[in-house]
């Protein structure tokens, strides 16, 4: 009894306790820290006297550099190596430090950085009503002297800002864009199917995608070939792979000292202190032979399907097959039917006339293949199969020209299906999926 | 034994609720300092807007990008700074200007949403179309994609101010009603107004494929398009329509001046003209 009576006092005293003591200094209260808080930032950001570098990389991928200055008047100067203009001309517009769920950094009037996440896919070079998945407002979550961490608060991206030098003020977004101007140049590599990098005695396949800032290349082990594909940014040196490329025992994270010829439309450049190039070229690094068997050895149940005929010289549907009437699409179809005893293989034209509950196989040449020890398809012409409209003979006679073209052409896989490449020149190829 | 062991426990604990203490917290020392971020040094954008809309209107024009203000789960950007006054002057002379010249000087201040938020980016929807404007229960209009803002390209104008006339109809709808009978004129008001064309509604009596939404839309996109278009723009459209629709036109455009003149005082005519020749003056 007596136990249970001192129990109820202890509860009872420790239920009634209070503490008076509760009157926090002014400057300890929750709200004037966090306004502290901010307030050291924001000098942080306006006291470094050649501004910041910055290097974005989006929620959607790759990355971007910046230099802003950040001014007391909570205006901001930005260049920017997303394009041509940002890198030589600063914009100035205003940013914020506002306390959300954490202090956050805010651009909060359009500069180059809004690019990216400009929901206008003809502005971000990214996808309608999304841009690059790209950020404007941060939050910030780590800072030391030299560098802020940040984090955008809706798609995610990332941000680290260190503070540049008076070298770095002049020189940082300058050198920058130079790496991208001349890098870029892989863009007007468009008359060949092949580009191709080669660094010291070893050559690969190579692609880049500049808008997106990603590289594929394509690499051999032993003869299966594999693609690898990295998102890029852009460095004062050269161009940083944000993933490693260790394909076939190479070891490439950056490509370096980038330069342009224009006169032998050569890109130069070093990986790992080793000369490289890359160039346009009318074959591919290594035929890809396995998969010139798997195309030939189709049984021919199924047919493969192209959008439009043959780019050539760099212009889609060179010979406007998808000019004719009613054109649906390109029925290519491996061991169509047999004459004589002997398979051969259709380019079917397909159509869908209005109103027409379904398509027809129209007509279209009919060639004869055969797969050469190198690894090539060559296709002789055998006939016309079908009914072919007059009027389309400027249409299908360069095109069964291309076809049957003695030098045959090399079956690479890609992400989609397979592209057929002319082995003559290199310059005439046809985009084929299931 | 059990309940005087209860009852001494409460007796105990209401002699301990007595002995404690009371907290005398002073809240008239207390100073209170918010979250920070809310205020900036003004420029030459914010003098204007004072001058030219908070001042004299008591209307806000917000063009600092405020995630608070806008869709949260929206990619949108914020405006150029280089538009702001540009856009808020072409709204001055070719909105407020001609109803203050028809209605008196008070109509606007009385009428007029007290916000303005300004987004430079369109607003993508789901279902592939753009939003270029939105209001909030008379209060806040947003305006989006004014980084294409030109104000030679008449086109985009029309296209900003189409917005504005909308959403200030609304406004004028929601504090005095429009006659009933706008409701049957046409009645094949449809959620899915996005997918049929323009030639589709106005051949079945709708100004714009968005008046087919509801009849407030299709009310408040006639006063748009008779103001923006002008009487020549707005003929011209109507007469392009099949003869039956052509009828239906008429009625609610005489219904919308009817509307005004009853409701307002105005001579929607006469504001009209003034609303066009403040769009060619730009």
């Amino acid at each position: 009894m007596n136990k249970i009576l001192l129990f109820c006092l202890i509860l009872v005293s420790s239920l009634s306790g209070c503490q008076k003591d509760d009157e926090l200094s002014a400057d300890e209260k929750p709200d004037a820290r966090l306004s502290q808080t901010l307030e050291d930032y924001k000098a942080q950001l306006v006291n470094s006297e050649y501004g910041w570098k910055a290097v974005l990389q989006p929620g959607g991928g790759a990355g971007y550099s910046f230099l802003f200055k950040f001014g007391a008047n909570d205006r901001v100067s930005t260049l920017s190596d997303v394009n041509a203009t940002a890198a030589a001309t600063a914009l100035e517009s205003t940013y914020r430090l506002k306390a959300q769920q954490r202090p956050t950094l805010i651009f909060d009037t359009y500069t180059y950085l809004h690019i990216l996440s400009d929901p206008n896919e003809t502005v971000s070079g990214g996808d309608r009503g999304a841009g690059k998945y790209s950020d404007f407002e941060f939050s910030i979550d780590e800072v030391t002297p030299e560098t802020i961490t940040l984090t955008g608060t809706l798609q995610n991206s990332k941000m680290v800002l260190t503070k540049a030098t008076r070298e770095d003020a002049a020189n940082f977004i300058r050198n920058t864009a130079a790496m991208a101007k001349a890098f870029e140049n892989i863009s007007d590599f468009n008359t060949y199917y092949f580009k191709r990098l080669t660094i010291g005695n070893v050559a690969y396949d190579i692609s880049a995608d500049t808008n997106l800032r990603q590289i594929t290349i394509t690499y051999f082990e032993g003869e299966t070939a594999k693609t690898f594909t990295t998102d890029y940014y852009y460095t004062e040196t050269g161009l940083a792979f944000l993933t490693p490329f260790t394909g076939g025992g190479a070891n490439i994270t950056n490509l370096t000292a980038i330069q342009y010829n224009a006169t032998t439309r050569t890109i130069n450049l070093t990986v790992n202190n080793v000369a490289g190039t890359i160039q346009e070229s009318i074959r591919p690094a290594k035929i890809n032979v396995q998969a010139a068997r798997n195309f030939f050895n189709a049984t021919g149940e199924d047919y493969w399907l192209a959008e439009t005929g043959f780019t050539v010289n760099g212009v889609p549907d060179a010979y406007k097959v998808s000019s004719i009437a009613n054109f649906y699409f390109i029925a290519f179809w491996p061991k169509f039917d047999t004459s004589n005893g002997q398979a051969y293989d259709l380019f079917g034209v397909v159509t869908l006339a209005p109103n027409a509950d379904k398509s027809v196989l129209s007509f279209g040449p009919t060639a004869v293949s055969r797969l050469t020890s190198d690894g090539r398809i060559v296709y002789t012409y055998l006939k016309m199969w079908g009914e072919q409209p007059a009027e389309t003979e400027p249409i299908i006679t360069p095109t069964t020209q291309l076809w049957t073209d003695t030098r045959g052409f090399y079956v690479v896989t890609t992400e989609y299906g397979i592209d057929l490449v002319s082995a003559k020149d290199g310059k005439s190829w046809i985009h084929l999926y299931q | 034994m059990k309940t005087t062991l209860i009852k001494l426990f409460f007796l105990l604990l209401s002699v301990g609720f007595l002995g404690a203490c009371t907290k005398e917290d002073d809240i008239s020392e207390v100073e209170l300092l918010g979250l920070g971020g809310e205020t900036w040094v003004k420029g030459p954008i914010d003098t204007w807007l004072d001058q030219n809309y908070l001042d004299p209107y008591n209307i806000e024009v917000k063009y600092r990008f405020d995630r608070y203000e806008v869709a949260l789960d929206k990619v949108l950007t914020p405006v150029r700074e280089d538009k702001v006054i540009l856009v808020m002057e072409s709204i001055k002379k070719t909105w407020i200007e001609p109803y203050e010249q028809q209605a008196g000087a008070n109509f606007i201040k009385t009428l007029s949403p007290k916000q303005f938020v300004l987004v430079g980016s369109p607003e993508y929807n789901s279902n592939g179309t753009i939003t270029l404007g939105t209001a909030e229960g008379g209060r806040k209009v947003v305006l989006y994609k004014l980084n294409d803002f030109d104000k030679k390209n008449k086109a985009e104008v029309k296209e900003m101010l189409h917005t504005i006339h909308h959403e200030f109809g609304h406004i004028l709808h929601q504090t005095i009603m429009y006659p009933t009978e706008f409701k049957n004129i046409t009645t094949s008001y449809t959620a899915s107004w996005n997918d049929f064309s323009l030639t589709d509604a106005r051949s079945r009596g709708y100004i714009t494929e968005y008046a087919r939404a509801s009849p407030d839309e299709d009310f408040v996109e006639m006063i748009s398009i008779m103001l923006i278009e002008g009487r020549t723009g707005f003929n011209a459209s109507v007469n392009s329509a099949p003869a039956s629709a052509q009828a239906l036109l008429r009625q609610k455009e005489a219904l919308v001046v009817r509307y005004f003149k009853e409701a307002w005082n105005i001579d929607f005519y006469s504001l009209q003209t003034k609303t066009q020749t403040a769009i060619n003056a730009l």
